[in-house]
Parts: C-alpha cells; sequence; structure tokens
C-alpha cells in the first residue's frame, strides 16, 4: 500500500475518517466530578515547568540525597543537635518547651498534601516538614494549610485575609527578556541578590528595602506589586514568575498582575528564607496595608530552629 | 465572551466551566479517539483532560490561549493513557476488525486495518503529531505551540513519525503476506 500511494494523503484520508460527536455524558460526568474537584490555589499553580539545565538537576539531587542523609542522620538514636550523629550523652536540651501544636492528625490541608497542622489553637506551635524548622506563635483561628518540606502556609482567621507563606530552597527566576523563564543555577540565593532582582524587575514596582533581624535571623522586607501595564515581558501574560522551586515537581510561581506581596527575607544560618505575605489584586493597597499588619505580628514571632534544611550543625532557638 | 468564560471559570465559576467545554467536546473527543483508537478510552481521556484542567485552571496565564492549553493537556492525558495500555498490551497482537467500510471508497477495508495496525505500533507521542498534523492540519509550528516543544524539534517528529508509520505499514505487509491476510 506504501508504495502506491503517498503515505500522507493514506493519513489525511484515513484520520478523517471516525467518531466527531462526544457522548453527551461526557459533560454530565464532569460537571459532576468537578463539583467535588476544588481548583489548585492560585500560589500553587505551575506556571509553567521551567527550564532546568543540567547544572541545576545535578545540584537538586546533590541536594535530595543530603537532606535524605540529614534526615536519616537525624532519626540516629542519641541525637542531640538537630543535625544527628551526636555523642552518646545526651547534653541538656535546649529546646522550647512544648508546644500546642496538636499531635497528627487527619485534617484537611491544602491540596491535599499531606503533613499540615490544621487549624491552630492559640499559642506556639512548630513545623514538622518544613525545615530549617519553623516555631511560632499564633492567636486562635489561624490555619496551618501546608507543611512540606519547602513550603509552610499560615491562613488568618478570615479567609479572605492575604495569607503568609513561608519558603526555603527556592531560586530566583530570571525572565528578563522572554517568556521562557530559567532558574538561576544557584541553589540558595542570598537576601542581597533577592532585593536586588526584585528592585531591577521590569514587570514590579518595588518599594525601598527595610532592615529586619526576625527571631535573631537577619535580613530585608520588601513590599512589590505586580504592576500591569508594567508586565512587557510576555504580552498578553498577566502573571510575573519570580520563584523557582527546587524540589519535584520542579514549578515556578509567580505574582499575577495587581497582586501584592510583602517580602521578608532571610538568612538563617546560611540557609535563605523568603516569608510572603500574599493579596490578591482585588485587595485595595489599604486592605493590603492592614493585612501585612494583621499578619506582622505573627510573623515577628517566627524563630528558626534546627531543620532538614539546614545542612550544618545549629544551636535550638 | 470565551475570555470572559475563562476568566470566570478561573475564579471558580463552574458553571462557567461547563459551557466552556461542552462547545468544545466533540473536538476534543475526535482527538482522543484518534489517538487512542479506542472509543471507551477516548472517553474516559477526555473526562480526565477536562477533570484536571478544572483542576490547574488557575495556571493558565492567558485565557486566549485556553483552547491550546486544553487540547495540550489533553494530549498528554491521552499519550500517559495509551503508554500505560501500551505496556499491557505490548504482547499482544492487535487483530483486524471487520467492519462496515467508510463512506468513501478512497480507502479498501483492508487498507484501514493496514493502517490501524500501523499506527497501533507508534509510540504515542508519534501518533499524537500525526493526528495534530492530518487530522487537525496542524503545521509543524502549530504542533510546536500546542506541545509547547521547539518548532525545529516538531518537524523533526513529525518526519520521524511519517518514517515509523511506513515502517510499520511495512513491517505488517510483511507479516500480512506470511500469515496469508491480504496485504
Amino acid at each position: 500500500m506504501t508504495q502506491q500511494r503517498d503515505i500522507e494523503s493514506l493519513l489525511d484520508l484515513w484520520l478523517s475518517d471516525g467518531p466527531i460527536v462526544a457522548p453527551d455524558r461526557v459533560i454530565d460526568v464532569v460537571a459532576d466530578r468537578i463539583e467535588r474537584q476544588a481548583q489548585r490555589p492560585a500560589w500553587r499553580f505551575h506556571l509553567r515547568e521551567i527550564y532546568v539545565n543540567t547544572i541545576l538537576r545535578a545540584g537538586a539531587a546533590v541536594a535530595a540525597i543530603a537532606i535524605v542523609a540529614v534526615i536519616g542522620f537525624n532519626l540516629l538514636p542519641n541525637s542531640s543537635n538537630g543535625v544527628g550523629g551526636g555523642p552518646a550523652t545526651n547534653p541538656p536540651s535546649s529546646e522550647p518547651s512544648p508546644t500546642l501544636t496538636a499531635a497528627p492528625r487527619t485534617v484537611a490541608c491544602e491540596d491535599d498534601l499531606p503533613g499540615c497542622a490544621g487549624p491552630l489553637q492559640a499559642g506556639e506551635h512548630r513545623s514538622r516538614n518544613f525545615g530549617p524548622k519553623l516555631i511560632y506563635t499564633t492567636p486562635t483561628g489561624w490555619t496551618n494549610a501546608i507543611d512540606i518540606a519547602d513550603i509552610y502556609k499560615l491562613d488568618p482567621p478570615e479567609a479572605t485575609t492575604p495569607y503568609i507563606l513561608i519558603w526555603t530552597n527556592v531560586g530566583i527566576i530570571e525572565s528578563s527578556n522572554s517568556c521562557a523563564p530559567s532558574a538561576r543555577a544557584s541553589p540558595n540565593s542570598t537576601v542581597q541578590e533577592w532585593i536586588d532582582f526584585l528592585m531591577a524587575h521590569p514587570g514590579l514596582h518595588a518599594t525601598d528595602p527595610v532592615l529586619v533581624d526576625i527571631g535573631g535571623s537577619k535580613g530585608q522586607s520588601i513590599d512589590v506589586t505586580a504592576s500591569a501595564d508594567r508586565v512587557k515581558l510576555c504580552p498578553g501574560d498577566p502573571n510575573v514568575p519570580l520563584i523557582a522551586r527546587k524540589t519535584a515537581p520542579i514549578s515556578e510561581y509567580g505574582a499575577s498582575a495587581g497582586s501584592w506581596l510583602h517580602l521578608t527575607i532571610l538568612d538563617v544560618r546560611g540557609t535563605t528564607v523568603l516569608i510572603e505575605v500574599y493579596g490578591p489584586a482585588s485587595a485595595s493597597s489599604s486592605e493590603f496595608a492592614a493585612a501585612v499588619a494583621a499578619a506582622q505580628p505573627v510573623i515577628d514571632t517566627f524563630r528558626f530552629g534546627c531543620g532538614p534544611a539546614v545542612p550544618r550543625p545549629c544551636t535550638q532557638p | 465572551v470565551d475570555r470572559d468564560l475563562v476568566e470566570a471559570a478561573r475564579n471558580g465559576d463552574r458553571e462557567a466551566y461547563v459551557d466552556l467545554i461542552r462547545v468544545r467536546s466533540d473536538r476534543l473527543f475526535a482527538i482522543a479517539q484518534r489517538v487512542l483508537r479506542d472509543i471507551d478510552r477516548a472517553e474516559d481521556a477526555l473526562q480526565d483532560a477536562l477533570v484536571i484542567a478544572w483542576r490547574d485552571l488557575r495556571g493558565l496565564r492567558d485565557p486566549d490561549r485556553f483552547d491550546a492549553w486544553l487540547q495540550r493537556l489533553l494530549i498528554n492525558v491521552c499519550i500517559a493513557q495509551a503508554t500505560r495500555e501500551r505496556r499491557r498490551t505490548s504482547n499482544l497482537r492487535v487483530l483486524p476488525i471487520d467492519g462496515p467500510a467508510a463512506p468513501d471508497d478512497l480507502l479498501s477495508v483492508a487498507d484501514r486495518d493496514q493502517l490501524d495496525r500501523g499506527f497501533r505500533r507508534l509510540p504515542p507521542e508519534q501518533r499524537a503529531i500525526l493526528v495534530l498534523h492530518h487530522y487537525l492540519g496542524y503545521t509543524p509550528s502549530e504542533i510546536a505551540e500546542t506541545l509547547g516543544i521547539p518548532a525545529g524539534t516538531a518537524r523533526s517528529r513529525l518526519h520521524h513519525a511519517h518514517r515509523a508509520m511506513r515502517a510499520a505499514l511495512e513491517a505488517d505487509a510483511r507479516s500480512s503476506v506470511r500469515e496469508g491476510r491480504p496485504a
């Protein structure tokens, strides 16, 4: 057959034949299924899979191995300093007093991610999976909706109020001249690199940075807005990609046009931690300022202990 | 209007989303059926793709790209499903199905069977490329845009898909001759 007719003409003919009408039930079934399917929250949408070069892949692999090794080391008996493998004797612990965070239980974490604490009682809490270990205090009504190795999320009592996201092990996304962002190969951009990046970003309005000290970790805070009229990087694209996760799935996080970000970037014993108060585009500047003011007292209680993302000895706060 | 519907759906409006997909379901189903060569699996793939699209809709950057985005998502679901199916059935031989001839008489039943067998031998990614090009009439550039790959890669993959299809048909013809089937 292929010798008699051109393969392309055959495929044209053959593929034109076949069903062209979907069964009616498809829409009914989908309508039913999406009733039970929540949309992924805006913070987690994967704007697009970013280009990860060989160096970054290698770095990610090394980081993953290091994290697994540190976790395993921490699980060894007689671990005394949060890094693990310490002496056989147990020196007096410098851990803070027991917290009010409930024991693991079944709670509805955002996007079905495991491990969050859910609704929090008033008092001190600490992350279970996020590292460096986050220790903080909230009044009643707050919710820990995400607690994974590189992201921690705190929702305030009012669902409409901007939330707090804490990131670690993330990279800067370069997207200065095209629609194809790429992650900077550096596994851990410094506080100053982040500030320089944000202030120079052509798709953002940024305030002057302010020096901060939170729980003994020094850094800077800055407010940025993704401005619709300044987003020229990729015509028709309302989002400004900023943050690249380094853990699988490799993904990027951006600010949509008109949204507000209050970023506090800290150096926690050599690990850069981003604390972000996110405000939707629907919020006015005064509403966002009020939300930041409400979130800041909680952020001010943040302390960082030793954890898997700090691959070096450290002292518990 | 569609842009408004996409934006409404992105903001959680389920009715808007259903309106959006209702007018697109036939075309998407036809694509899925042609990649998967199975009506039931095409229906499953379409349903899965539409639910995933709803879940991830907030990740769509540009509402005007909804169709390309949805099509790409469907193709990926079809490829995943076909890959799973291929693993399960890799030791099975696809038998020709006796069915009514198509309205046109340009292709005989034997031709169709042979094309079907040859097509099923292809990796799912190549099937998808061929459907985009020969059913939807996409150029390599449009294929590239749909699949999110460079245009050169799309051209190369299309070339390889044609070559693989030809090889599959020739292999089928050889085995048909050995088994006494009409080639």
